[in-house]
């Protein structure tokens, strides 16, 4: 083994031991406890942009550890894997700043920072997996380091909370390990390779792969917040800000996504999958839940379970893209993986901002706080432009490509899907900007801290604006030759095109 | 060079019995050192169990026999792969609850323990050295009577009653083993197991003798519906002794039935009707302990009828060794050796929260995350082999006997265990969501020893670690000179 | 030589005209200069003088938006400036300078959109300017807290999410078929039998409703009765100016689709009739009422053009011959109906709002608010079917399956010694018969 293939390894490290030693950090070691993490994150960055740099000459990265007879625990970089971790990676140096501004003076920040860093490390193990056991081993990992950080605040709800989220997660992850036994019982591998390992097996076990997809489908479903699998999401909006923008944005959601992405491309394979015919089941149920996330949005009062359930609704576009089954809707749906991550992060990031600074937990509060925290609010204008569809911001990109793999495939329904959701992503987001902008503020906001003449704390207020202009640049510069969309056409390409 | 072949020649197995034997008496003659005495003793343990893993690794499969005579009429003693995972557990576990125990009794149990718990430990190391049935007998009857007196150690009323029960049920089972040699030694006319195996041909007797033997055993292992013994002796018994208790006693008397019935029986029975029956048994266990265990209120008994499922699934390796023998039969070796190190991680836990708080309701757990870090993490980290869930040795066993259920097509057992797990994380989750809010009504802590905590998360840890090295117990595992026809190594 | 640096400093000019009203429109910039609102038309001026054409492309920029100056353009251009320069004069920003100035920035940001719809030389450019300039000009219409503004905005924001999604389809379509954006390529292409017609629905849908042509023209008159001058004169060079050009350069030349000219030209002939019976007898001379002339000769106009475009539909000949006339047409008319609305709107300081929103559109949002309300309980019923009403009920059932209670009394705990006895002979039994 040489040097390279230890790389995805290390990877996995630079944050599985920061996060180790601030376990044992005392309470006031602030110092330590940041320069870790910012360590941890600088170094996945590095690594990861070593990573991005040897792919783009050639080189090949995987590791590969044993960990059962005949399947190994592989880390490979890969196209898609590649993507979500640089995601993964970026998201989590921005919100590690983002939660030590917000947690100043909070109880248990050793422990919330130690998870923290758990969680990011199970998310790039999911990203960096390079068969389907690796897979799994992360993504039950993920399960296990996210609970504490729901119930982190310690009230009976955040317990109640924590045990929906596990009702679901750990069925699913159930369900998962069955359908990975079953595949493995039938195949004798699980590699990912593109376009699927399953080309070969014979007609009579048709049926057991179909009840296979829905096993392993269902079990991903249930972190991608599919209908009716979405029940723990908004419960878990009861964690601190930062937890909802990690988990929403990149880990836990996107995680589910991604798992979804991958079991299609590198397991079934689009066509094969196509040709069992699961794929026109997925894409009814991810529409059924991108309009039913969008009406519940609606209907809520509270800011930030508007914003989870316009999460629910806005991952299914990524199940989508996947379902619709053509090199262009896949664009669409794996590039919709980081555009929704950088808006929905930019989201969230603003509803802890309104929520520390001002004490506003709804949207009724939310009256003319576009005088007294302008830079947020534009901010967070920017990310709800992007998530309605209007251009230039990415989400912008992601419909299109949707839409023309749709118009592609002879799926013309989808279009209509698509717009419908345009409409109701306008109905819930345009009022709260209205809200904000226009409206006269209220004498007294419910529970303010002053920042002197700043809006607010620095390592609150950057963040959402990096983010936010991240997503204007994704979609601005969307034909530049490193941006999300360039990527995803080169995975798109592998999948489809090549031998 | 002479060094390494002598450390070779040398009889680690004898010292595997004679060490802890010696320490006993020790511990008797001595009680004002009894506790270095014991340290010192486990750790010799943990010595020699390395140097007969080395020369199994060079030697192969190993048998001694004492003084010299051969059977039938001398007693021998076998190493191979199994044995040496059992007495490398029995070792490690028994190592780290020695630690533990230093800091738990006061003085005055504390002589009452140690001898007794070296007598255990020598009863242990011999029962997975013995050769042959009746060696087995002694070694068991040893080990029932040494668990016993230290299930009512503290000797309450709740100790006494539930170790009153234990004794009971084990004398029954023991004496049930006892006819079952006699009716082999009768009419095969000899108790020593390989002669045995050669020997061996389906009759009435065989018949009769398999019934007695394995329900006795399975009583001892408190199989369903067998089990009515182990959660009051478990939970009653202070916290050291139910970890051995649940770690590796049971594991014992599993050991010899595994043993026996691949060796003797398997072939000249009707082995599928019961191994199905063993399987059916081993599901309403993991069902009725996993639901029991949901229902408890208390910490100790919610443990214990953890072990009653986990037992369970042990028997699930009957059904499923019929044509994947050697999955079978390393799942079967993982999950005893992970459900080792997390339950005894978990009755240590358990134990310093109980000196902690003072009780062990788990509804009244007082943020115990907070205050006992390190307990909370190593209740976790075992209830994560528990629970099966990657990485963990617990989730390479479920895993090795879900590939066997649906390679042979047994969904009721894939759907048996699956259900089981998701139970197990429904009881194990229920007392960290407990651990993280506060009480009620607050209490005032008292303090734990470093010396308690940190065995309980070295053993949790060393559940979790199991998950990755499958590699170095495989080949431990795979060391063996008499090999079956159905192709499962022994 | 001289010429072809002539054509840089126009295609600078350019960039320049569009990228300082928006780096103007943010706050802290723009408190800083004086004038803010003239100097960020400046440039646009400029260009509207100098006789010089360019087009040029930004290949990194969006799909690769390319930006045009010509002729035509200058017509409107010229039109625009003026119109700008006029309403910036009149909407004086707010006295106090403590709190943020949003009447300039939102100023600035139409202005913005306005601009890059007109310089812009592909789809997708016209497509995100249009979006700013909408949402923009929304916000300028609601943003002095006028209730009747209020509510026209709001009638204002429907039509535009409506017109917009129609547009993005029609985008799509185009990305469907081609790759290339421009204006002339994509009329091209569009227009060939074979390609689909949903594209000119999604068009004529879009910019119908986006230029208010009758009968969608109830908003129209409404922010034209507000009273208030700079909105009326931001309509006209902003949404109606641009929606009009939006059409002249989406619509594919294609001549096949009889009955839609057909359609065409009778809602043009319909505007014209409707806004010469209501400007006739509304009384011209009356000192009051002359707010409705205004709008509907805006309408009257929009209505002319939509018969020219009918009969366009039916014989793109004509569309040939006569487009040319449009863009002075609609720049001298767009300059004519600003002088009428500064000299008529003497400074009011009541607002009618006569609302002439018809009763049916107005229960059918009634009525759709209605429907997703229900739909949020029904989504709440659904609920019942979640995996936790599942988890309840099993656990519901395993309590009533317990006979034996194992928490304080151990003595109790367990069954009789009798039964335990029974079950490991029946065991010691059942094995040994089924060991046969």
């Amino acid at each position: 083994m040489n040097w390279n293939d230890w790389i995805p390894l290390l990877v996995v490290i630079t944050s599985l031991l920061p996060g180790l030693i601030i376990f044992t950090l005392a309470e006031d070691n602030v110092r330590a406890r940041v320069m870790l993490n910012l360590f941890g994150a600088f170094a996945k960055l590095a690594l990861v942009g070593l990573m991005l740099w040897g792919v783009y000459f050639g080189y090949h990265y995987e590791t590969r550890l044993p960990l059962l007879p005949n399947s190994d625990l592989v880390l490979r970089a890969g196209p898609l894997a590649l993507l979500f971790v640089t995601l993964s990676t970026i998201l989590w140096l921005v919100t590690t700043v983002y939660a030590i501004g917000y947690l100043e003076d909070s109880p248990h920040r050793s422990r919330f920072f130690g998870f923290f860093s758990l969680c990011v490390t199970a998310t790039v193990g999911v990203a960096l997996a390079g068969n389907l056991i690796t897979f799994l081993l992360f993504y039950e990992l993920l399960t296990l380091a996210t609970y504490p950080l729901i119930v982190h605040r310690g009230t009976e709800e955040a317990r109640q909370a924590g045990k929906t989220y596990l009702r679901y997660t750990i069925s699913g992850g159930a369900l998962m390990l069955i359908g990975t036994v079953w595949l493995y019982s039938l195949t004798g591998t699980l590699e990912f390779t593109p376009k699927g390992f399953l080309s070969n097996i014979g007609e009579q076990h048709y049926p057991a792969l179909i009840g296979i997809f829905a096993l392993l489908i269902t079990g991903l479903g249930v972190k991608a917040a599919l209908v009716p699998l979405h029940g723990w999401l908004p419960l878990a909006m009861i964690a601190p800000a930062p937890v909802s923008a990690l988990l929403h944005a990149v880990a836990v959601v996107k995680a589910g996504a991604f798992g979804i992405v991958r079991v299609v491309y590198d397991v079934f394979g689009v066509e094969f999958a196509a040709g069992l015919g699961v794929l026109k089941p997925l894409a009814w149920l991810a529409a059924f839940t991108i309009i039913y996330g969008s009406i519940r949005a609606l209907f809520q009062d509270d800011l930030k379970r508007r914003l989870a359930y316009s999460t629910i609704s806005q991952v299914s576009y990524i199940a989508l893209g996947v379902a619709i089954a053509g090199p262009i809707a896949t664009i669409g749906g794996v590039v919709h993986l980081v555009h929704q991550g950088l808006m929905k992060i930019t989201l969230f990031f603003c509803a802890g901002n309104l929520a520390e600074t001002l004490g506003i937990h709804k949207v009724s509060e939310m009256n003319g706080v576009g005088r007294r925290m302008p830079w947020t609010m534009a901010a967070f204008t920017i990310g709800a432009f992007g998530m309605i569809g209007a251009p230039p911001v990415a989400g912008f990109i992601s419909k299109w490509y949707l839409g023309l793999g749709a118009l592609n495939n002879d799926q013309s329904w989808v279009i209509f899907v698509l717009a419908g959701s345009s409409l109701l992503n306008a109905a819930y987001f345009l009022p709260i900007l209205h809200r904000a902008w226009f409206m006269p503020s209220p004498k007294s906001w419910p529970h303010e801290h002053n920042f002197g003449n700043k809006e607010t704390a620095w390592a609150l207020l950057l963040p959402p604006l990096i983010t936010a202009a991240m997503a204007l640049a994704a979609g601005l510069l969307v034909t530049m030759p490193f941006s999300p969309l360039e990527w995803a056409k080169l995975i798109s390409v592998r999948e489809f095109y090549q031998p | 060079m002479a060094i390494q072949d002598a450390l070779l020649a040398f009889p680690w197995a004898v010292a595997l019995i004679f060490l802890p034997l010696a320490g006993a008496l020790s511990c008797f003659l001595f009680p004002r050192i009894i506790r270095t005495l014991g340290l010192i003793t486990s750790f010799s343990i943990v010595v020699s169990v390395v140097g007969l893993g080395w020369q199994l690794l060079e030697q192969g499969s190993y048998r001694h026999t004492i003084g010299g005579w051969s059977p039938p009429l001398g007693i021998e003693l076998y190493a191979d792969g199994l044995s040496l995972l059992m007495l490398a557990t029995t070792a490690l576990v028994g190592f780290a609850i020695s630690i533990y125990s230093t800091a738990y009794f006061k003085p005055t149990l504390a002589v009452k323990f140690w001898p007794i718990w070296m007598c255990l430990l020598a009863a242990l190391n011999a029962l997975f050295l013995s050769a042959d049935i009746f060696n087995l007998y002694v070694t068991l009857e040893l080990l029932g009577l040494s668990a016993v007196a230290l299930t009512a150690l503290t000797g309450s009323k709740e100790a006494f009653s539930g170790a009153m029960r234990y004794l009971l049920a084990t004398l029954l089972a023991s004496l049930a083993y006892l006819l079952g040699v006699a009716l082999l030694y009768h009419n095969f006319g000899s108790v020593d197991i390989s002669l045995l195996a050669a020997q061996i041909q389906a009759s009435p007797a065989v018949w009769a003798a398999l019934g007695l033997m394995a329900a006795g055993l399975a009583l001892k292992t408190a199989l369903f519906p067998l089990h009515f013994w182990l959660p009051p002796a478990h939970s009653s018994a202070p916290a050291p002794v139910s970890a051995l208790l649940s770690a590796l006693v049971i594991k014992a008397s599993f050991y010899i039935f595994l043993r026996l019935w691949f060796t003797l029986f398997e072939p000249v029975v009707d082995s599928e009707t019961i191994s199905t029956l063993l399987g059916l048994l081993g599901c309403a266990a993991i069902l009725w302990g996993s639901i029991q265990a949901l229902r408890q209120t208390r910490l100790k008994l919610l443990i214990a009828y953890s072990t009653v499922a986990q037992v369970g699934y042990l028997f699930l390796v009957f059904p499923l060794s019929a044509s994947m023998g050697s999955v079978a039969w390393n799942a079967v070796a993982y999950l005893i050796i992970s459900h080792a190190l997390a339950k005894s991680a978990m009755f240590l836990s358990a134990g310093n929260m109980i000196s902690f708080g003072g009780h062990d309701r788990i509804a009244d757990l007082d943020r115990v995350v907070q205050r006992l870090p390190l307990t909370a993490a190593a209740f976790a980290l075992a209830g994560v082999s528990i629970m099966g869930i990657p990485p963990s040795g617990g989730f390479i066993g479920k895993w090795l006997l879900l590939e066997a259920a649906v390679t042979q097509g047994q969904w009721y057992l894939v759907a048996v265990m699956i259900i089981g797990g998701l139970l197990a994380a429904a009881y194990i989750f229920k007392v960290i969501g407990y651990t993280f809010s506060p009480a009620k009504v607050m209490h005032e802590a008292q303090s734990v020893s470093a010396t308690m905590q940190w065995p309980a998360l070295l053993l949790a840890i060393g559940a979790i670690l199991l998950g990755l090295l499958y590699v170095p117990v495989l080949s431990m595992l795979s060391i063996s000179d008499v090999v079956i026809a159905s192709g499962v190594g022994l | 030589m001289s010429s072809s640096m002539y054509i840089e400093f126009i295609s600078v000019t350019l960039l320049i005209a569009v990228i300082w009203p928006l780096l103007l429109s943010i706050p802290p910039l723009h408190r800083r200069l004086p004038w803010p609102r003239h100097l960020a038309i400046i440039p646009a001026a400029v260009l509207a003088v100098i006789p010089i054409d360019v087009s040029f492309n930004i290949p990194w920029l969006l799909y690769g938006t390319g930006f045009a100056i010509d002729g035509n353009i200058r017509w409107i251009l010229g039109a625009f400036v003026v119109i700008w320069f006029v309403a910036a004069t009149i909407s004086l920003p707010t006295k106090e300078k403590s709190s943020p100035d949003y009447a300039t920035t939102l100023f600035l940001l139409t202005f913005t959109g306005s601009l890059g719809v007109l310089l812009t030389a592909d789809l997708v450019g016209f497509f995100s300017f249009s979006t700013l300039m909408g949402y923009g000009f929304y916000g300028l219409l609601i943003q002095d807290g006028n209730k009747a503004l209020l509510k026209i905005g709001r009638h204002y924001l429907y039509v535009l999410i409506v017109a917009d999604i129609a547009l993005f389809e029609a985008l799509l379509l185009v990305a469907f078929t081609t790759e290339n954006f421009q204006y002339e390529m994509v009329r091209q292409t569009m227009s060939e039998i074979s390609s689909s017609p949903i594209y000119l629905y999604m068009v004529l849908i879009g910019f119908v409703l986006k230029a208010a042509i009758w009968p969608f023209y109830f908003w129209l008159t409404a922010a034209f009765n507000s009273g208030s001058r700079s909105i009326a004169l931001l309509l006209i060079a902003g949404p109606i100016t641009m929606s009009l050009l939006g059409l002249l350069r989406w619509m594919p030349a294609r001549d096949d689709i009889y009955i839609l000219g057909f359609v065409m030209q009778f809602i043009g002939a319909a505007a014209i009739l409707h806004s010469v019976l209501k400007i006739l007898t509304s009384g011209m001379f009356k000192q009051g009422t002359r707010r409705f002339n205004t709008a509907w000769l805006v309408i009257t106009f929009t209505g002319l053009f939509s018969l020219a475009l009918g009969a366009a539909l039916q014989d793109q000949n004509l569309w040939q011959q006569f487009s040319y006339l449009i863009y002075p047409a609609i720049s001298i008319f767009s300059l004519l109906v600003s002088l009428l609305i500064l000299s008529s709107f003497k400074t009011h300081n009541e607002t009618v709002l006569i609302d002439n929103t018809p009763v049916l559109i107005k229960n059918i949002f009634h009525r759709l608010k209605e429907w997703l309300c229900s739909t949020q309980q029904l989504a709440s019923a659904i609920k019942l079917t979640s995996l936790t009403l599942w988890i309840k009920l099993g656990s519901f059932i395993m309590k009533q399956y317990q006979h034996v209670s194992s928490d304080h009394k151990i003595r109790a705990f367990v069954p009789d010694w009798k039964i335990n006895i029974t079950l490991f002979l029946i065991l010691v039994l059942a094995i040994t018969w089924l060991a046969v």
